[in-house]
């Protein structure tokens, strides 16, 4: 018997199957993670269906990573990053608000603004690590990097996040763990 | 201030899991169309502008293998649940109850053979067993029209045509009504349906109309126009036109906006099917000329002259003198076409060369289809036979038990036949 594939998609059956449950799985986390870079509901969508795109083209190589998910999320976090450097600056003056929804969206936007700031592999570590919710071994596995590597990133990171944020050093609830 | 975000409630995806699912497709082909654009140059380009396409039309898929190759959409499967035992190719794997299906292919989606037969039902089949899943007669009381259904499964939806009735998209799974457009389509006769999602094309007699394959909304229409067959590629719907000088024409319309691109002369009539890849048109006229056509801007590439040498006094012939009803297919370098002398032949696409032919004996009225470098094809001798792309040697065959004028579906291994006597029957490749 011949291994015949869905030619007209240009992936193979049985992945598609695969894609289209890991999809299923990915799709919230994705959008969470993008939703906490963005802080809105339609970029979000847009960041996340743009990170499943990506690994959905590239199937037959990244369904087959035993950090799958990382890598999508990690795509996704940069996804979200990229689109909020892109982001008109009015966006965040239209956001401002007293209401503490409005300081929360305006929290986010600083913290997007920071993140775009710091070096790729610090960003990919800090969004892998509190954006997706992964540990550092999941984060160390999705990068390539050893556990060390990881928290050497992390520690940097948040560093040099906290002087962007004007937050005190070990300041509430901005620690690297 | 805390370095987790706080879980807003709109930080939770509420959105539609399916159209994200379909925007995705969309963009990943977009991704892969530009991928080809750099991995060969300019020849990528239609492909990345077919993918935009989609995104433009929102949210939806495009198929770029099959802009390339011109066979049917298969899209993503659900996976087989077939457990195929050991032994030679070309074996039964199973034979359906009659469906009473006539000539249609079987569409094939989500691990399950679609059939259309002819009293207006519509059976979802278990691929792997050939048990019947679901059945819906499809929406109408309908004039006993001695046309039959065109069937098609794409996005998840199975779209049915059927003359004198409006098109029809049931949902894959369940088998319930997804969508049907507002009044029956102008008689839509096999082949006036191009389906490239996101966009399904019908037409007819009174005109031409566009519809997304997910919600059946309109997208363009075309009135004043007699088109009577119709096949997409990545960008464009190519219909087939009476022109005023006896002869029909091609016509090329944009697939997302429905403007005509161009029109060109085929000098013949056309009632065999034809295909349609990123870079040309292949069509069969009723002289029995295999013409070569470019999709960019309609000039005529080359013509391959075949009948009437090739049908010669076979009774098969009277009735359709240029002798094809097959289908082209378009793979590689190669469009294999069959015709009614039993003759299946295979023609270099750049310049019409033919490389090999091969006679099977009886007409070939079901359009081949190829897989793994293999072209599956029957014939009215019952036979359904596998051949060796490159080459034309057959690699097997298999009795049907009946005449097949459908063209085959391959999914996993097992090519699947519809016959003349509403039989569905998966052989083991």
């Amino acid at each position: 018997m011949r291994f015949v594939t869905a030619v007209h998609t240009g992936i193979d059956m049985a992945s598609s199957e695969e894609f289209e449950a890991a999809f299923r799985e990915l799709l919230p986390r994705a959008y969470r993670v993008a939703f906490r870079v963005l802080g809105n509901r339609a970029e979000a969508e847009e960041a996340a269906a743009e990170a499943l795109a990506r690994a959905h083209a590239s199937w037959a190589r990244v369904g087959a990573l035993p950090w799958r998910d990382a890598w999508v999320l990690r795509v996704t976090a940069n996804v979200a990053v990229d689109m909020s450097r892109r982001r008109p600056r009015t966006m965040a003056a239209r956001s401002s608000s007293t209401t503490d929804e409005g300081e929360l969206v305006t929290l986010r936007l600083a913290l997007s603004a920071a993140l775009a700031t710091l070096p790729r592999r610090q960003r990919e570590v800090i969004a892998l690590r509190y954006l997706a919710d992964l540990t550092e071994t999941e984060v160390a596995a999705c990068l390539h990097v050893s556990l060390g590597s990881v928290k050497r990133h992390g520690y940097r990171g948040m560093a040099s996040l906290r002087q962007l944020l004007d937050v005190p050093d070990e300041g509430a609830g901005l620690r690297w763990t | 201030m805390d370095m987790s975000p706080s879980d807003h409630p709109e930080s939770f995806f509420a959105g539609d899991e399916t159209a994200m699912l379909e925007r995705v497709y969309a963009r990943s082909a977009e991704i892969r169309g530009r991928r080809r654009s750099l991995a060969f140059g300019a020849s990528g380009f239609l492909a990345g502008v077919a993918a935009t396409v989609a995104v433009v039309f929102g949210l939806s898929s495009v198929s770029p293998g099959a802009a390339q190759t011109g066979l049917r959409i298969v899209q993503p499967a659900r996976g087989p649940g077939i457990t195929i035992p050991a032994g030679p190719h070309g074996r039964m794997l199973w034979r359906s109850a009659s469906v009473g299906a006539v000539g249609t292919l079987p569409a094939y989606g989500e691990n399950r053979l679609f059939v259309a037969a002819a009293d207006r039902a519509v059976y979802a089949l278990d691929a792997g067993t050939g048990s019947v899943v679901w059945s819906h007669t499809v929406c109408c009381s309908l004039p006993t029209s001695s046309g039959a259904a065109t069937i098609d499964y794409a996005l998840g939806r199975v779209l049915i045509a059927a003359p004198d009735a409006p098109l029809q998209a049931l949902d894959a799974r369940s088998g319930q009504p997804a969508w049907t457009t507002a009044g029956p389509e102008p008689a839509l006769s096999d082949g006036g349906v191009a389906v490239a999602p996101p966009v399904v094309v019908s037409a007819g007699p009174s005109g031409i109309r566009a519809y997304r394959v997910a919600t059946g909304d309109p997208i363009w229409s075309m009135g004043g126009v007699v088109a009577r067959l119709a096949a997409p590629n990545a960008t464009s719907v190519f219909v087939v036109v009476p022109g005023a000088g006896g002869g029909d024409q091609l016509w090329n319309l944009d697939l997302a906006s429905g403007k005509v691109r161009w029109r060109h002369d085929l000098g013949a009539t056309v009632h065999g099917r034809f295909s349609a890849t990123r870079d040309s048109i292949y069509v069969v006229d009723d002289l029995g000329a295999l013409h070569a056509i470019a999709a960019a801007d309609g000039h005529q590439r080359w013509l391959a002259q075949i009948a009437p040498s090739s049908c010669g006094t076979k009774p098969a012939c009277s009735d359709n003198p240029g002798g094809f009803r097959s289908q082209p297919n378009v793979t590689g370098n190669l469009v294999t076409v069959g015709d009614d002398a039993g003759f299946m032949r295979a023609f270099d696409t750049n310049d019409g060369t033919m490389r090999w032919q091969l006679d099977t004996g009886a007409p070939i009225r079901s359009s081949p289809l190829v897989s793994h470098d293999a072209l599956f094809f029957a014939n009215d001798d019952a036979n359904l036979f596998a051949v060796n792309l490159a080459t034309g040697e057959k690699e097997w065959s298999a009795d049907m038990l009946a005449p097949v004028r459908s063209q085959p579906t391959v999914a996993y291994g097992v090519v699947y036949v519809t016959d003349t006597t509403g039989h569905v029957t998966a052989i083991v490749d």
